[in-house]
């Protein structure tokens, strides 16, 4: 049986998290693919599609699992995938990647698939990194004892991708085998009660889907299952598998005596922490100083070839410099999201988890919010879908409650800006550039607030289950770049993407909105020249200027909020950067240098425009207590609505997104309020 | 002797697994009657132990730790 030309095949991939899954999808589909619409880890289902000998073939990359019986959400996910009952959107293949360096466990799993009767391939990855520790694989005894195609392969080398992929395409008869995952006693019970004798069923029926088993009958079951899972695996690695010890080098051991260290173990981690801020301060700087001149520059440009009128304005004034507001920080986020990865893909992270449990659990957490926590600090979208890998509800829930509140890649923006309008360029703290340490005390702010919030959540939320930890530490292994140059390359164009269409049409909304007005604008040049006869054309060129903006339906708006604002030290042209920046915090920057520029003739920067902006007493618009009180209301507010959006999502509680945007916007206003009125 | 009660570079052979709320994750994860299990490191203030049983490097908290009775 072949397939025709044009048709798609439809094939899962699925693994054990950390033995090269993602390494080996990009190498399948290189940027062929699709993450869904965030920013992030591997958390939704992910599609990639490539070619090969004329077929098309559709890959879908599964979040790595350890086994079939689901114990997180993230298990929960694919169980229920591969068991839906109307059989949709099912692959006609399976890839299973195992991995030669830990072959046992990870065909534990492959053992388990095997049993559902789907067509599989399995690849064996990291063959080349196994050879070099003296571990040699019999492929055949493998192949026929599950009889399906393996295929050894190192996804980072490239090698046995060919085989792969011609394995892939081939159509293989396939057959049932003898089952040895139920005891023979049991067997007959089982066909009795869910009239079927597959593995689906009898997952259905260890899960409680089908009734009849007690829970404590459930889980003898799986346990019986596993063992007896194990000892077919054992004879099968003693006849495919012999290792000469002799080279076995423990390269992982000797690094985790320093990076899991005590004490160093934890300096360690801070000083890596400690690197991640100062590049994303210090080696930004540069390209972000190139793009800023490069949109202004744009702006002046546009201005000389367009003709004069409202669609050059439109473009000059408006759009512009809105977009300009937010290409800027794609150097931060590409350095960000390049760390990040690289603390992933070397097998850093897991010590991460492993180092901060202790700590976590004080806060009614679990070593594995570390991870949701950190990519926090990029998006809190992905962030919070991460949480899925914990299996303890109230910790997932708190994990989930405060992680928006740690400092996101949206609030860059926003910090930077302010932080650079108080504290000068050049300034130094020892070594350090006094702006990163500003940068690095909003980062700390966050992580303070975040690990308050969560014990007030701990002392709330009540729990019966006890939670647990157990997880793999898996082999440090170089990050492999290609990898990483993808995930930058993702995460980037997501922020872009994502933001740049809010903001094009804010900008544009914005613009529209402050060019137009009722009466009082409309008749300000008569206004002006009847009431201030003695001032030269230019005096009162910028006096039109300013009473139009005021007049403006955007006036008018953000003159409708100011009594509420004020007492934060806001006026309402800030007002107006709130109102616009509730979908999304970055259109903060956006919306104050379109404002900014509307009406303005001179072409400067965002920083040195906003730097010069005085109040009616020739006050700094953007003094000490304003700016201070500014940067806590942005730390805090949850002006994000995809975060509002996927905290419902994954609780599937409107109470506890109520509660979460709730208290954010609480502490944000409080804690803005009382700075200010102490600092003015 | 539970493995909780292990030090850092002692080994022992496991004999069985209390039933607990976590013991069919420790059977999936390898911890099986016979293993050797060796610990490798342990977090601070009774923080989780990281061991290596079956050829896997895995870690796990201490109260799961004192589910392991070894012979």
């Amino acid at each position: 049986m072949s397939n025709s030309e044009g048709k798609t095949r439809k094939i899962a991939l699925l693994g054990n998290p950390n033995i090269g899954k993602t390494t080996l999808f990009n190498v399948l589909c290189g940027l062929r693919q699709k993450t869904g619409n965030y920013p992030g880890v591997t958390v939704d289902k992910k599609k990639g599609t490539f070619k090969h000998n004329k077929e098309r073939i559709e890959l879908i990359d599964l979040p790595g699992i350890n086994s079939l019986f689901p114990k997180s959400k993230d298990e929960e996910l694919v169980v229920d995938y591969l068991l839906n009952t109307p059989k949709q959107d099912l692959p006609e293949k399976i890839v299973v990647l195992a991995s030669a360096i830990n072959l046992k466990r990870t065909l534990y799993l492959l053992d388990q698939i095997r049993d559902l009767n789907i067509p599989i391939v399995l690849a064996i990855n990291m063959i080349d990194v196994a050879e070099k520790q003296g571990i040699a694989i019999d492929i055949h005894v493998i192949a026929q004892e599950f009889g399906i195609p393996v295929i050894p392969i190192s996804a980072k080398k490239n090698a046995g991708i060919a085989e792969l992929k011609d394995a892939i395409i081939k159509d293989v008869a396939y057959s049932t085998r003898e089952p040895h995952y139920i005891e023979e006693d049991n067997k007959d019970l089982m066909q009795s009660l869910a009239n079927n004798a597959d593995y689906a069923s009898y997952l259905r029926l260890t899960k409680g889907e089908i009734e009849g088993l007690s829970s404590a009958d459930q889980k003898k079951w799986k346990t019986n299952e596993s063992i007896l899972r194990y000892k077919f695996l054992n004879k099968l690695i003693d006849q495919s598998l012999s290792q000469d010890k002799s080279l076995a080098t423990n390269f992982t051991s000797k690094v985790d005596r320093w990076l899991v260290h005590p004490i160093f173990g934890y300096v360690i981690f801070g000083l890596i922490m400690l690197l991640i801020f100062q590049s994303i301060f210090w080696l930004a700087s540069y390209p972000m100083d190139w793009i800023d001149l490069g949109f202004a520059w744009l702006s002046e440009s546009f201005a000389s070839i367009l003709p004069e009128g409202y669609f050059a304005d439109l473009i000059t004034q408006g759009i512009i410099p809105g977009i300009g507001g937010v290409v800027i920080f794609v150097p931060q986020i590409a350095i960000l999201f390049f760390l990040f990865s690289i603390l992933e893909e070397s097998g850093y992270m897991q010590r991460i988890v492993y180092l901060m449990d202790r700590f976590m659990q004080s806060f009614g957490m679990s070593g594995k919010s570390v991870v949701p926590m950190i990519s926090g600090l990029a998006c809190a979208i992905p962030a919070i879908m991460a949480a899925r890998t914990i299996e303890n509800n109230k910790e997932r829930l708190i994990t989930i409650m405060i992680t928006p509140l740690l400092t996101c890649s949206a609030r860059i923006p926003v910090y930077v800006v302010i932080i650079a309008l108080v504290i000068p360029d050049e300034a130094m703290v020892g070594i350090f550039n006094a702006q990163g340490l500003a940068l690095m005390g909003m980062y700390l702010l966050g992580l303070l607030l975040s690990l308050i919030s969560a014990l007030v959540f701990k002392w709330i939320l009540k729990t019966d289950f006890k939670s647990s930890l157990i997880i793999d530490m898996p082999t440090y292994l170089m990050p492999d770049f290609k990898n990483v140059f993808i995930s930058v390359w993702n995460n980037s164009k997501a922020f872009v993407w994502n933001a740049g269409k809010i903001i094009l049409a804010t900008s544009i909304i914005l613009f529209v909105l402050a060019t137009n007005g009722g009466d009082k604008f409309k008749s300000a040049e008569e206004f002006v020249q009847a009431e201030n006869p003695h001032l030269n054309v230019e005096e009162q060129e910028v006096m039109v200027n300013s009473i139009e903006l005021e007049n403006s339906y955007l006036g008018m708006i953000g003159k409708s909020i100011e009594p509420t604002i004020q007492p934060l030290g806001y006026d309402w042209k800030i007002g107006i950067s709130i109102i616009t920046s509730l979908a999304a915090r970055e259109v903060f920057v956006g919306t104050m240098s379109t404002i900014y520029s509307i009406n303005s003739e001179e072409e400067m920067t965002i920083r040195d425009r906003l730097k010069t902006q005085k109040k009616p007493n020739g006050e700094l618009v953007f003094g000490l207590a304003t700016s201070i009180s500014l940067l806590l209301f942005y730390a805090f507010a949850l002006q994000c609505l995809s975060t509002v959006a996927v905290t419902y999502k994954e609780t599937k509680s409107l109470k506890w997104t109520s509660i979460q945007f709730l208290y954010m916007t609480a502490l944000a206003y409080f804690a803005a309020l009382i700075a200010y009125q102490i600092l003015v | 002797m539970k493995l909780s009660e292990l030090n850092k570079n002692q080994s022992g052979e496991i004999s069985h697994i209390e039933d607990s709320q976590v013991s069919l994750k420790l059977v999936e994860f390898g911890f099986l009657p016979g293993a050797i299990i060796t610990v490798i490191n342990k977090a601070p203030f009774n923080g989780p132990i990281y061991v290596s049983v079956n050829n896997s490097f895995l870690s796990l908290r201490k109260a799961e730790a004192a589910t392991v009775n070894l012979l």
